[in-house]
């Protein structure tokens, strides 16, 4: 990541640690409010990233898989608000902007245009209205733990079989809102079960994928690889794990759903490598490093993002999870 | 003589699963599609085993399978899928077109190997 001045440490990589976290960007000048704020991500699960006015704009151009902004107000210059709210909301209009302001009177004298741009306003000393709002608007959706790190173990899994000898790390999951696509390339994959609809992508770099296929830490056998190999890599990555996935969570049917299949339209920006899959529903994101041992190769960062756009209905999750009892041990021969 | 044919669109797993076998002292060719597949079956009658994946474009591994044992005639040649599938109904086709087994894909060639040099002995 190229966010500058983390204030918060991000959370450490254990794999075991399933807390789903949040990046949020913040723009704050009074002290006393940074501090309480630096409490405040701490509380919920947020991973606090300072900016300024000055900075901000370029923090999200160059930064992918961000939650949310927390904003300021300076009302004495109440026209630089607006024009620095005008500018986030046209570079990243997915992205909720929450906006702090000196006390509810002040609040109540926003101009609309400034009022209808962010997503929420809270004062210094209302945390619990902040919290709210970020309950609101980024972690308005329940993933179950046992899916989150039903996930993250076939994946890993996935990773496992495809490269060798590299050490392999995923951060904790986390909540994304934005839509910006990582490196060069993706994967993208239809995932459907008797209780979530919706998309996987994979996104990579190509240049580091190809250096760990030529430096043979891959099941690929090429000496020159060129782009194609890393597709190669990739897609089947992407096919293990979507394996995976319906073997864990079941593959649906007509009759298992019993609802109208409904499609929604994805948009894709190549210029602005911007994918939209109709849908501002919170993203599950988990973030892979994989690593030589030796150091002789720059690691591999790897997006995973789960974007249940079509249907997410986590409830019927525990009737589904506990039908799928046998599941079969991958790598066994099941001999007939 | 080609002992082991290898049928999967993805060249990881050609790659992984021939390398495998073919360090361990076996003959392998592979097949890039089902299509690729049956006719290699075809044209190397002296085959002990096919390994196949499932979803595969032109032509899927079930399909060959079934035109393997149909159409070209072979009742002998031992089969098994290797496939990230794992849906009973499948598995369930695949019994009836006469498949000796099933795996479910990252391959484990160790846990393989005594199985896989039984059946090319056989």
């Amino acid at each position: 990541m190229n966010i500058a001045d983390s204030f918060i440490a991000p959370a450490n990589l254990s794999a075991d640690k399933l807390g789903i976290r949040s990046k949020v960007v913040v723009i704050e000048h009074d002290k006393d409010a940074l501090d309480a704020l630096k409490d405040f991500t701490e509380r919920c699960q947020l991973d606090g990233y300072q900016a300024n006015r000055s900075t901000v704009l370029g923090i999200l151009s160059r930064n992918v898989d961000l939650g949310a902004i927390i904003l300021s107000s300076r009302h004495a210059q109440e026209h630089d608000d607006i024009e620095l709210v005008r500018a986030i909301h046209k570079a990243r209009s997915e992205l909720p902007i929450f906006l702090r302001v000196d006390s509810q009177a002040a609040a109540k004298q926003l101009p609309d245009e400034l009022r209808n741009l962010v997503a929420g306003i809270y004062t210094h000393g209302d945390y619990d209205n902040l919290k709210s709002l970020m309950d609101t608007f980024l972690f308005n959706r329940h993933y179950p733990n046992e899916f989150v790190s039903g996930v993250k173990e076939f994946t890993l899994s996935a990773f496992q079989a495809a490269f060798k000898d590299l050490i392999i790390e995923v951060d904790p999951p986390y909540i994304v809102k934005d839509k910006i696509i990582y490196g060069e390339l993706f994967s993208l994959l239809p995932l459907e079960s008797p209780w979530c609809r919706g998309y996987m992508t994979l996104q990579a770099e190509e240049e580091n994928i190809r250096a760990a296929i030529a430096a043979h830490k891959t099941q690929l056998n090429a000496n020159e690889p060129e782009f194609r190999h890393v597709n190669e890599l990739l897609s089947e990555l992407a096919n293990m794990i979507w394996g995976g996935f319906k073997t864990r969570y079941g593959a649906a049917s007509p009759e298992s759903t019993g609802r109208v299949r409904v499609e929604v339209p994805i948009i894709i920006n190549h210029g602005r490598k911007y994918i939209s899959f109709g849908a501002d529903d919170p993203q599950l994101c988990f973030k892979f490093r994989l690593t030589d041992p030796e150091g002789k190769l720059k690691p591999i960062h790897m997006y995973q993002k789960f974007i249940f756009s079509l249907d997410w209905s986590p409830e019927k999750y525990a009737e589904a999870n506990s039908s799928v009892n046998d599941l079969v041990s991958s790598g066994d021969l099941e001999l007939f | 003589m080609a002992q082991i044919l290898v049928v999967d669109d993805s060249d990881a797993v050609r790659s992984q699963v021939s390398g495998f076998f073919t360090s361990n002292g076996l003959s392998v060719i592979t097949a890039v599609d089902g299509k690729d597949g049956l006719a290699k079956a075809k044209s190397n009658p002296g085959l002990k085993l096919i390994f196949a994946d499932v979803n595969m474009p032109n032509m899927d591994g079930l399909t060959m399978v079934e035109k393997i044992r149909g159409e070209a005639g072979n009742k002998t040649v031992n089969i098994i899928m290797l496939t990230t599938e794992s849906d009973a109904s499948m598995k369930q086709r695949g019994k009836a077109a006469g498949i000796k087994g099933w795996i479910v894909k990252p391959f484990n060639g160790a846990g393989v190997l005594d199985t896989v040099k039984k059946m090319v002995a056989g």
